[in-house]
């Protein structure tokens, strides 16, 4: 990666998801980009690798596992954290076999998001 | 997501350990578990060891190397002002106990505030109403101040349906969140059902959101079945639903017709006749 501001994908197909955090983390300094389907988010990760990605698991149309599996595959060192409205362990302890950094559950606040997205930002300096 | 759960000696309290530990295997969450005492000179050791005991319970459900959680050691326990006392610690996810002095109901809605929690949780007693030791308005006052959304457990069970109770208020994106946490935790079927003003038209608002939400569960899989019915009714059937499934209640904004229809002595009502646990969705 030759960037020196840290990349993010956010992949919700939940509109309200994006236009509260994008904002929020441009604020902070990110480069952002914002997908709501899944296909997109895909294709967008064939181009460009993003040194953290934030995705959901149940969407329609795409799985959110088979997302971050694609992710995981193609740029092991890109930190994934999950974000979900329908938690489970079976799902948690998947996404951690698959090497996700994090795994939040929803409703959550920005405060909590950004500390998780300052932990693997600081993961990924310090490698 | 960060849950506070509010927390006493009685057996009430120790039962919903057991909710609260699936609730934080599923969601991973930051969990705060809180107790209040009354004077303020002392921390009052009973209540303390109570709440580590509690933790410790709370570890126990997670298998070998599942734990979020990083342990607490009773000694890290620090004065952080005059009547709080707490000690936390933080693995992948954060655990804190926490002892304010103080009125429960005040102390539990001003940390749930000042901790920006998510959900707040609570037992009460199913013998007489919905008691927390020994007063009756602690979870109707908690629930009605809270910040975020309320689940107030009376009997520790799991629902095989969640009846979500919504009007023509915007549904609040948290709410509906949570709403989708607990029917998947529960693994319960949901059922809408809208309340409908009679002085309304035909096409509604609250039909028109009642189709928006049943699209979007189809979407994702997830079976919900939608109700219509008549504001006059509500009670009733809110009433009869408390018997057997978790009824959640949107309580939305200024012009929210369950607000108006519940008022605090209907929401204290359907506090004491739930045979299961209560939602107050924010």
């Amino acid at each position: 990666m030759t960037t020196e501001q840290t990349t993010i994908l956010i992949l919700d197909d939940e509109p309200i998801v994006s236009k509260r955090l994008k904002p929020s983390l441009e604020k902070k300094g990110y480069e952002v980009e914002a997908f709501t389907k899944g296909a997109d988010a895909l294709a967008r990760i064939q181009e460009k690798q993003f040194n953290i990605v934030i995705t959901d698991l149940k969407m329609e149309g795409v799985d959110g596992m088979q997302f971050l599996t694609a992710v995981k595959d193609k740029y092991p060192d890109t930190e994934v954290i999950v974000i979900t409205g329908f938690a489970t362990m079976a799902t948690a302890k998947e996404s951690f076999s698959k090497g996700i950094f994090d795994f939040l559950a929803k409703p959550f606040k920005l405060g909590e998001i950004n500390e998780v997205i300052a932990k693997a930002e600081a993961k990924i300096k310090a490698n | 997501m960060k849950i506070l759960v509010a927390l006493d000696v009685n057996t009430y309290s120790s039962k919903i350990v057991k909710d609260v530990a699936r609730l934080a295997q599923n969601t991973l969450a930051d969990l705060v578990f809180l107790g209040v005492q009354n004077g303020t000179d002392e921390l009052d050791q009973t209540l303390l060891s109570t709440l580590m005991r509690y933790q410790q319970d709370i570890y126990s459900y997670f298998g070998r190397d599942e734990l979020p959680y990083a342990e607490i050691s009773s000694e890290k326990w620090s004065k952080t002002g005059k009547g709080d006392w707490s000690v936390s610690s933080k693995g992948m996810k954060e655990f804190t106990l926490r002892i304010l002095a103080g009125t429960i109901s005040k102390q539990v809605v001003q940390a749930a505030t000042d901790m920006e929690c998510d959900l707040v949780i609570l037992g009460c007693s199913k013998e007489f109403g919905c008691e927390w030791d020994g007063e009756m308005n602690v979870p109707l006052r908690i629930a009605e101040d809270s910040p975020c959304s309320v689940l107030v457990i009376k009997q520790s069970r799991k629902s095989d349906q969640i009846v979500s109770i919504l009007d023509q208020s915007v549904v609040n994106q948290d709410a509906l969140e949570m709403v989708n946490q607990i029917v998947t935790i529960n693994d319960a079927g949901l059922k809408i059902v809208g309340v409908k003003d009679k002085n309304e038209d035909k096409e509604s608002e609250i039909e028109k959101r009642m189709v928006e939400l049943l699209t979007y569960y189809n979407e994702r899989e997830v079976h919900a079945w939608v109700k219509l019915i008549n504001s006059e009714n509500v009670k009733e059937y809110v009433t009869n639903a408390s018997r057997e499934a978790i009824v959640a209640l949107w309580m939305g904004g200024k012009q929210s017709l369950i607000k108006r229809l519940f008022s605090k002595s209907m929401i204290d009502q359907l506090l004491e006749t739930s045979k299961s646990s209560v939602f107050i969705l924010r």
